[in-house]
């Protein structure tokens, strides 16, 4: 939410305005983008009340110790309670609490400049001073306003439409309504989609003589209803949905027949339907529960006047204020409210009670990764979902795969029944590499059963003899649907079972730090080398100082190791090089440089000779 | 001679077994469970009610027989309580999703870690000293944190925790104790336990860990990312 930074500053007054932004995040409320005019604020679904300019400043002037209320230089009062124009039908009793109005004679002109401005900051366009005050007063006090051109229609009784109603909005466009959106009708036509937007038979434009300010309150179930089954969101649908502070309607109105008597414009009638008092909300709590819950002893003074700052009245039982009755409930709501003011800086870490260690292996099969790792199988992670194509490849029955109804889009259709093809896909996508070996841990679904499956693949059948999987492979040949699916160069190899049918001893995973080497865009040259080095050098160690010493070694592999007595007591290390360049395409010549770089470093550090 | 040829394993998976490590060492038991659940589990025991803004959070994926791909390893808190009795100290590694366009920062699958605590006077600053002793295991006894309120419906109070990762302030995990109602929905008595609970995204975790800038690569098998680790 957009707050500009003059018009906060009418309601903070008394504080410091250097402090704002640490002050929104002390209150939970994290500042996305700060410029010199304005500062946007994230309000999470529990906190309506801070969708407005006022809302926020009331946050901030309770966390620097002050109090406020909204339009106090306004009296609030003269306010018939009954009325000839607005009805509610009665099936729709429960969906209106509240609504409030003024009738006034006016004449359309365009805003001052002020409102424009402001306006304009937080997103909207100026029409007319009486559309764009409705938007003014609203984004200013948290309450939506709807301005009804009175000459257009007589009446405004609020019930539920019908499935196949229609209703043209303000902006032109046509939508569909079903039984659960609310509306207001004049007589049979529909006039507005209550609490949403506005609709165009019932709008003010630059001829309205005679105009109704409405300013209800609905319930936030019904007014989200409408709003899912019409996919339409508004700034005022979007209020509604968090809860609107039922006090607010009659100051608003008040404010804006103010605003109106400015103008010259003459007051007919105003109205507020109490239709649904709303009983204050009592919590029991102590200063003590703040202790308790958060560790951090607080003063009960600091405590009291925290929640007083906030509006809870702090009188042997909390009372909640009318805004935050969407929000608190508990006591646990109240401590957190003190702690908003006090600070979550002031929460000193305080050690867990000793239990005893537990070894944790288990749960991602620590085992099985470090056997199929020391057989040379490398772990992958894939994507949980198949197309259309893949599933045919796979040839699983389609009626027992999990189809996902909204996927984000038809390649990720239905949930993996097999571990298989996506592993599959992972050795014809890395074409560079003609020796591999994969496995994957992973869940797979059919109808409603969930299985943990370990698939192992490999280009060679080789692989799997003595390792953990010790299952006879199944070929998988590039004429295969899988191959031809996915464009496999060769035949692989694939196993693939049920976690639990194996177990492994564990030593536990040893982490390292590798960091991420960025892949170039550009084709990069592949060497493999083989030098002699003494028995006790580890190809391991000598892998990684090649890549740790030269920035355009993207890989360093070890593939082979043996000892020959042709080597005078030297073994033979082999290694695939991948040398690339950010930026470019390296020449062969170029990577012939980079690799005699290498291979003289291996000389001078490892003693190590070129095999010829 | 021993084989030469190691195979590698997948950087969040050394970051999933660095976290169990770590927390298993003052008593979490790491657990897991169905990425497939219900709306129930998911949302409603949670206190995410289905006509609420607060279901909006999170994108959902939907089967076609109804069940939810779930958002959050959080649902599994009422399943884990189901067969235990409190005090308990749980780990939840595991895949979510989320329905949400995927670029270099967002995607569909994701891997989160929950973890939880139910006890008698656990207390925000217990939460406080377990988060900072699992971030100092992972990026270092000198790593400044910062803690906020932050609203999420299972826990109250809620709270953010930021890292200072290269000079700036990045939010890095959500959590807070949790919620009576919830407690109860565990059928754990709130008048007599408390509890807390944080979640972290593990990728975005390896992602800073590694310099890695692009999650997409780490669901790509590209072999040239696989084999670096």
């Amino acid at each position: 939410m957009i707050i500009p930074k003059d018009w906060l500053r009418e309601f903070t007054k008394d504080i410091n305005q250097d402090n704002v932004v640490e002050d929104l995040f002390g209150l939970g409320f994290p500042v996305e983008e700060e410029s010199q005019e304005y500062i946007d604020i994230e309000v999470t679904p529990n906190r309506g009340d801070v969708f407005s300019i006022h809302g926020a400043a009331r946050e901030i002037n309770a966390k620097n110790g002050y109090a406020t209320g909204l339009y106090q230089e306004y009296e609030v009062g003269g306010f018939k309670n009954k009325s000839d124009i607005v009805s509610i039908d009665e099936n729709a009793g429960s969906a209106v609490l509240r609504y409030a109005y003024l009738v006034a004679e006016v004449d359309v002109r365009a805003s001052d400049e002020l409102v424009c401005r402001r306006l304009k900051q937080i997103g909207l366009n100026a029409k007319n001073n009486i559309i764009d005050i409705t938007n003014y007063l609203m984004h200013e006090s948290g309450q939506p306003l709807h301005a009804f051109d009175l000459d257009k229609i007589n009446q405004i009784r609020i019930g539920f439409a019908e499935d196949g109603n229609n209703i043209t909005l303000i902006n032109g466009d046509t939508l569909k309504l079903s039984s659960n959106t609310l509306v207001a009708y004049d007589n049979e036509r529909i006039v507005d989609l209550a609490g949403v937007c506005g609709a165009e038979n019932s709008s003010v434009d630059n001829n309205t003589k005679k105009v109704l300010i409405q300013a209800a309150i609905f319930d936030p179930a019904t007014i989200r209803r409408t709003s899912k089954s019409t996919t339409t969101i508004t700034p005022a649908s979007m209020r509604y949905e968090r809860g609107v502070d039922y006090n607010l309607p009659p100051q608003v109105i008040t404010k804006c027949a103010k605003l109106f008597e400015q103008w010259g414009y003459r007051i007919i009638d105003k109205v507020d339907l109490k239709l649904m008092p709303q009983e204050a909300i009592d919590i029991n709590f102590d200063s003590s529960d703040v202790e308790s819950i958060a560790g951090i002893a607080v003063d009960s003074s600091v405590v009291n006047k925290s929640l007083n700052d906030l509006g809870f009245s702090t009188d042997g039982v909390i009372t909640v204020p009318s805004w935050r009755r969407y929000d608190i409930n508990c006591k646990q709501d109240v401590v957190e409210e003190v702690l908003r003011i006090v600070g979550y800086d002031k929460l000193i870490p305080a050690e867990l009670t000793p239990a005893p260690a537990i070894k944790n292996s288990q749960a991602f099969h620590s085992g099985i990764i470090q056997a199929m790792t020391a057989a040379g199988f490398t772990e992958v992670w894939n994507y949980s979902f198949l197309s259309d194509k893949e599933a045919d490849a796979l040839g699983t029955d389609k009626n027992s795969l999990v189809e996902i109804t909204n996927p984000i889009s038809s390649e990720n259709k239905y949930l993996r029944p097999s571990l298989l093809p996506k592993i599959a896909k992972a050795i014809a996508s890395n074409p560079g590499f003609d020796k591999v070996s994969l496995f994957e841990i992973g869940n797979v679904f059919i109808d409603n059963m969930e299985t943990t499956k370990v698939a192992a693949i490999s280009t060679s059948a080789k692989s799997f003899n003595g390792s953990l999987i010790n299952h006879k492979p199944l070929l998988i040949g590039p004429d295969s649907e899988i191959g031809r699916c996915y464009k496999l160069r060769k035949s692989v190899y694939f196993v693939e079972i049920a976690i639990d049918s194996i177990q492994a001893d564990d030593d536990g995973i040893v982490a390292n730090n590798n960091q991420y080497r960025e892949i170039s865009k550009y084709p990069a040259v592949v060497r493999d080398i083989s030098v002699l080095v003494r028995p006790e050098v580890d190809v391991r160690t000598v892998a990684k100082s090649i890549v740790n010493r030269y920035q355009f070694v993207l890989l360093a592999e070890p593939f082979d190791e043996f000892e020959s007595t042709k080597f005078n007591g030297n073994k033979s290390i082999s290694l695939k090089i991948i040398i690339q360049d950010l930026n470019s395409t390296l020449s062969a010549g170029q990577a012939d440089t980079m690799l005699d770089q290498i291979l003289d470093y291996l000389s001078s550090e490892y003693d190590a000779k070129l095999r010829t | 001679m021993p084989n030469v040829v190691k195979g590698h394993i997948h950087p969040t998976t050394q970051l999933i077994a660095r976290i169990c490590d770590c927390l298993g060492k003052i008593g979490f038991e790491a657990v897991t469970g169905p990425e497939v659940t219900s709306e129930k589990l998911n949302f409603d025991v949670l206190r995410i009610p289905k006509d609420h803004p607060s279901r909006d959070v999170q994108d959902t994926f939907w089967t076609k027989d109804g069940r939810v791909l779930r958002t959050h390893t959080s649902a599994m808190q009422i399943p884990v309580m189901e067969n235990r009795k409190p005090p308990a100290r749980i780990i939840i590694p595991g895949r979510v999703y989320r329905n949400e366009a995927t670029d270099a920062t967002h995607e569909a699958t994701l891997y989160q870690v929950e973890v939880f605590a139910i006890d008698k006077n656990i207390t925000m600053t217990n939460l406080v000293w377990t988060i900072q002793y699992l971030l100092k295991e992972l990026f270092g006894d000198s790593i400044e944190t910062k803690f906020y309120p932050h609203h999420y419906p299972f826990v109250e109070p809620g709270m953010d925790v930021l890292i200072k990762w290269k000079g700036k302030w990045l939010e890095v995990l959500g959590s807070g104790m949790i919620h009576p109602q919830v407690l109860e929905n565990m059928g754990v008595n709130s008048g007599e336990w408390s509890g807390f609970a944080f979640g972290l995204g593990a990728d975005r975790f390896m992602m800073l860990q590694r310099a890695l800038g692009d999650i997409r690569i780490s669901y790509s098998s590209d072999l040239r990312f696989n084999y670096q680790f």
